[in-house]
């Protein structure tokens, strides 16, 4: 029987190569990504492992139609038509097809899918494709036959895990990564930036290499003008986002590699130092719009209209900055894919402190003055709804979709980062950002959001706190007590954001 | 204080009275129910142990037909469904569902609901079983008085004339029972199990009171309850007088004949009411946020920007009042199409003999206009109250996903009313079986507050006096 699995598998295996088409560029991964120690042979399969992958047999079920919920900036961008329409076309022989799933359509997986109603395949983040599959909604897959598995670094993988009677399951396939990036329009930068803000002469901006430099930067064309009206303008209350400051300074959300809901880092190590630097951006900006996260939607355009030289969002939005730029009237597409640049977020500074050395010094002595920021980050991936009636078509769909020239597609649609490794060496090849991107991931700089379902609790209280920090650079010209003008404040804030974070996941439970 | 002495103490004794006559009027049914039964001749007995067969008996073909189909479709379903879906009722499940193993287990909503409706089928069984009795002894008394029994033909004729209230509320009162009855009952007896949190499905459910003792024994929870309630009646109360005095006051204006082209001035309050409110509710949401109109013309006055929707403490005050104002302005329009109507049935002869007795025109307002709307509207008031004490989507939308960190507030904002609450810790948080029991005591206020109010109007008192 376990024979037949493994011919199957390998069958399945090669006609997904064939349908991938080839390229032969692609190299198996590189030395220096880390993958699990997948299992050598078939016998060292577990029987549980076997019972739970049974039901992928290889045989499609002819007649198959997939439902395939996908998210709506890829539907809006045209990406999701074109990958229903290649695995149609790649799959049309064998009786399987897919369609796409409205958003409208979905509610919650957990009350739709046992009556029929949920997606088969769906494409979400990891935070909410594991509030799923914990409960067991999503079918385990069986990645180790997977074309994909040898490409993707395990941290990625790590994300969709699961344990089951101390064996590990993975829920989802990772496609790819998303984290805050910094956005810039090239023509924006100052005029003179490369005799006074490069003084280390690499061609890159010192303002861009830490955040002492951006933080000097932005301050001096608040004070005296510049291409711009700011320099650095974000929200500073997006979770996602702010959680880089604490995660740099050795905060986490999580212990045990965030599966232990009842240790929460949010308040430890260095967290209250690192808070402390989104409250110095809140002073300089002094803009209330960065005190709601409505800012984000009205950041493409206002890039693109000069109101600020950069800001940090995920890498899929990269088509909503382009589209900003062309309705302004002043680029065309191919203008604006070229004046748009991407890239990591600077340095933070090892004192936590952004305005305590000279921004100079930051970058003569960078390694000793500065540290490689961690931003919090997440990884999407395609999960097969346990409810389907066609996992073996559902999971064809996903190998499929998780195929190098599908992740390929996505990037040329969508911008987005791949997981795998090859993707990210040809992408990498014409936009290195890509390639640090995943070395970022490899090398543990992006912190992926805890998988469990706890942290469905963390959000709402966090934004609460980092709005109520924000605010704080207004109170003193308001006539109102200031709440976090010391770091033991800020502590005390963090010591409350915490037990709410506690109360809300453990009090009710 | 007297007299509202004399009113209590005659209230308790009314109350004794009636708990008194209770054993007094079981006793009675008792003794009517075993006369029946000594009455009984054998087909009425027969149609106890077996229904529509006692109608045959009595040459009623069709009638006994359908009385022992209806017995045969109640038998089959208790015996293939209705007894298992009973016995889940009480259970909530033994088999905890594995898809990963391809185990089909329990889901214990389903089953508790599928109870519920068992249960609704069987009380439905007995009515049905409880006329088949009735309609047997009725053809017994006919026989014994020398009648023939009814035809078939007779017994139409019957349904659709004297008994046609029957016939016709049969098919409704089905349709309430299915629609709001069961959902009712089943958002009641969720508050009695321990559904939630970890315990959602694929986990299996028990009947449990963790729910009432987590609100009552938690101190947060308990404090944050009360905050929330303190709000939530003043809301409800503020939001409720301002719609009718804004509804009101507009309607009057309209009315006045010295304004000039007022079925024009009528339109725009009707575009506000047509206007879905929810877009409403995010215009305004979108108009005091911090990079809307709102601050933004306050910059360029030079003034500084408010914090009206944030969860800064500041804007406690500033997000309330916005609230009360975009309610207003969702709901006056409705208010004053109402009492528009209610105005031009007051009669005019009087503010002529009031004029003539020298009242001005306030106290023509006073006297005449404010008792007869009030009096006429108090049972829409009632609802408009019920409805804003329950009102959702106003600080949902302006202002979703903010605690706040200030005062103690658990999984809440100081804005938030019960009905918010209830849904962060459900819906948001996956406690159902709490936020069940929130409702729960949501609807024993919300009732009582009502009952008390209307018992106690000119609408309920008075009623023979207005008409």
């Amino acid at each position: 029987m376990k024979k037949t699995i493994a011919i199957l598998l390998c069958a399945l295996l090669i006609a997904g190569l064939f349908g991938c088409g080839g390229n032969d560029t692609k190299e198996p991964v590189s030395d220096d990504v880390t993958v699990s120690e997948a299992p050598a042979a078939e016998s060292e399969y577990s029987e549980l492992y076997t019972q739970v992958m049974a039901r992928f047999d290889g045989q499609l079920e002819v007649g198959a139609v997939l439902k395939v919920l996908e998210n709506d900036t890829a539907i809006e961008l045209g990406y999701v038509d074109q990958l229903i329409e290649a695995f149609n076309a790649a799959f049309a022989d064998q009786g399987v097809s897919a369609e796409r799933m409205n958003i409208d359509q979905y509610s919650d997986l957990a009350t739709d899918g046992p009556y029929g109603l949920g997606p088969d395949v769906w494409y979400q983040a990891n935070d909410i494709l594991m509030k799923y599959g914990a409960d067991n909604h999503l079918y385990a897959l069986p990645i180790y036959d997977m074309e994909c598995y040898d490409y993707i670094p395990q941290n990625a993988w790590d994300a969709y895990a699961r344990e089951v009677n101390g064996e590990t399951f993975y829920c989802a396939v990772p496609v790819n990564v998303q984290t805050g990036m910094l956005y810039y329009i090239e023509s924006k930068l100052p005029e003179n930036w490369q005799a006074d803000w490069d003084i280390n002469q690499n061609d890159v901006p010192d303002f861009f290499e830490t955040y002492t430099a951006l933080y000097a930067y932005s301050k001096d064309v608040q004070e005296n003008g510049g291409t711009t009206e700011y320099g650095y303008l974000d929200d500073l209350v997006d979770t996602y986002f702010m959680a880089g400051y604490l995660f740099t300074n050795g905060a986490y959300v999580f212990g045990d590699n965030d599966t232990n809901p009842e240790d929460i880092g949010l308040n430890k190590n260095g967290a209250a130092v690192g808070t402390n630097m989104i409250l110095q951006w809140s002073e300089l900006m002094h803009n209330t719009e960065t005190l709601d996260k409505a800012f984000a939607s009205a950041a493409y355009s206002y890039l693109a209209q000069g109101k600020m030289l950069c800001t940090v969002t995920t890498p899929d939005v990269r088509a909503m900055f382009i589209r900003s730029m062309v309705n302004t009237g002043s680029w065309t597409e191919e203008e604006a894919l070229s004046d748009l640049k991407m890239i990591t977020v600077p340095r933070l500074p090892v004192s936590a402190d952004l305005t305590s050395n000279a921004w100079q010094d930051t970058i003569t002595d960078m390694d000793n003055l500065t540290v490689q920021s961690t931003m919090m980050g997440g990884i999407n991936g395609y999960g097969v709804s346990a409810y389907t009636k066609y996992p073996n078509a559902a999971l064809a769909f996903v190998e499929f979709a998780t195929g190098y020239e599908q992740i390929i597609q996505r990037y040329n649609y969508l911008g987005i980062s791949p997981a795998r490794s090859d993707a990210a060496e040809t992408i990498g090849a014409d936009y290195e950002v890509v390639s640090v991107i995943f070395e970022l991931l490899n090398d543990g700089y992006i912190d992926i959001m805890p998988a469990i379902t706890e942290m469905g609790q963390v959000w709402s209280p966090c934004e609460s706190f980092f709005i109520d920090l924000a605010t704080d650079a207004f109170r003193e010209e308001r006539g109102d007590e200031r709440l976090y003008d010391s770091v033991d404040k800020i502590q005390a804030g963090l010591d409350r954001l915490v037990q709410q974070i506690w109360d809300a996941i453990f009090t009710l439970a | 204080m007297e007299k509202g002495d004399r009113k209590l103490k005659g209230f308790y004794k009314r109350a004794a009275a009636k708990l008194k006559a209770v054993p007094r009027g079981v006793a009675a049914a008792f003794e009517r129910l075993f006369a029946f039964l000594k009455w009984a001749p054998l087909k009425v007995w027969l149609s106890i142990f077996v229904m529509g067969l006692g109608q045959l008996c009595y040459g009623q073909i069709i009638k006994g037909l359908i009385y022992l189909v209806s017995l045969g479709g109640m038998l089959w379903f208790f015996i293939t469904k209705g007894f298992d879906y009973i016995i889940g009722f009480f259970t909530l499940g033994t088999v905890e569902e594995n898809t990963w193993l391809g185990i089909k287990g329990d889901n214990s909503m389903n089953m508790l609901i599928l109870g519920i409706f068992a249960f609704f089928i069987l009380g439905f069984f007995i009515a049905l079983w409880i006329t088949n009795i009735k309609d047997a002894a009725y053809t017994a008394r006919r026989v014994e008085k020398g009648e023939k029994p009814h035809s078939f033909k007779q017994t139409i004729q019957t349904a659709t004339d004297s008994k046609f209230h029957v016939t016709a509320l049969v098919l409704p009162l089905v349709s309430v029972c299915i629609f709001s009855v069961i959902p009712i009952v089943f958002m009641i007896l969720i508050a009695f199990t321990n559904l939630g949190g970890d315990v959602i499905h694929p986990v299996l459910a028990d009947w449990s009171f963790s729910a009432w003792q987590k609100i009552i024994g938690l101190s947060k929870v308990g404090s944050t309850f009360v905050k929330i309630l303190r709000w939530n009646v003043l809301w409800a109360v503020t939001s409720t007088l301002l719609n009718f005095v804004c509804g009101l006051g507009l309607a009057l204006l309209l009315n006045k004949r010295n304004v000039r082209f007022s079925k024009f001035w009528r339109a725009f309050p009707i575009l506000a009411y047509a206007i879905p409110g929810f877009i409403s509710m995010l215009g305004f949401k979108f108009m005091f946020s911090q990079s809307g109109p709102i601050n933004f013309l306050l910059d360029q006055a030079g003034m500084q920007k408010i914090f009206f929707l944030t969860s800064d403490a500041s804007a406690k005050w500033w997000a309330r009042g916005i609230g009360l104002f975009v309610n207003a302005w969702i709901s006056t329009p409705s208010i004053m199409l109402m009492t528009t109507g209610i105005l031009s049935n007051i009669n005019t002869d009087l503010y002529e003999a009031a004029a003539l007795d020298g009242a001005n025109h306030f106290q023509q307002f006073r006297k005449i206009t404010l008792p007869f709307v009030v009096f006429a509207t108090t049972p829409v008031l009632i609802s408009q109250f019920v409805g804003n004490f329950n009102n959702f989507g106003i600080f949902f939308f302006m202002r979703s996903g903010v605690y706040s960190l200030y005062d103690n507030y658990f999984l809440a904002s100081d804005t938030d009313l019960l009905i918010n609450w209830l849904y962060n810790l459900s819906v948001s948080n996956n406690y159902y079986s709490i936020g069940a029991a929130i409702s729960l005591i949501i609807f024993i206020i919300t009732s009582a507050v009502s009952l008390l109010v209307y018992v106690n109007s000119a609408a309920y008192k008075q009623e023979d006096t207005y008409q």
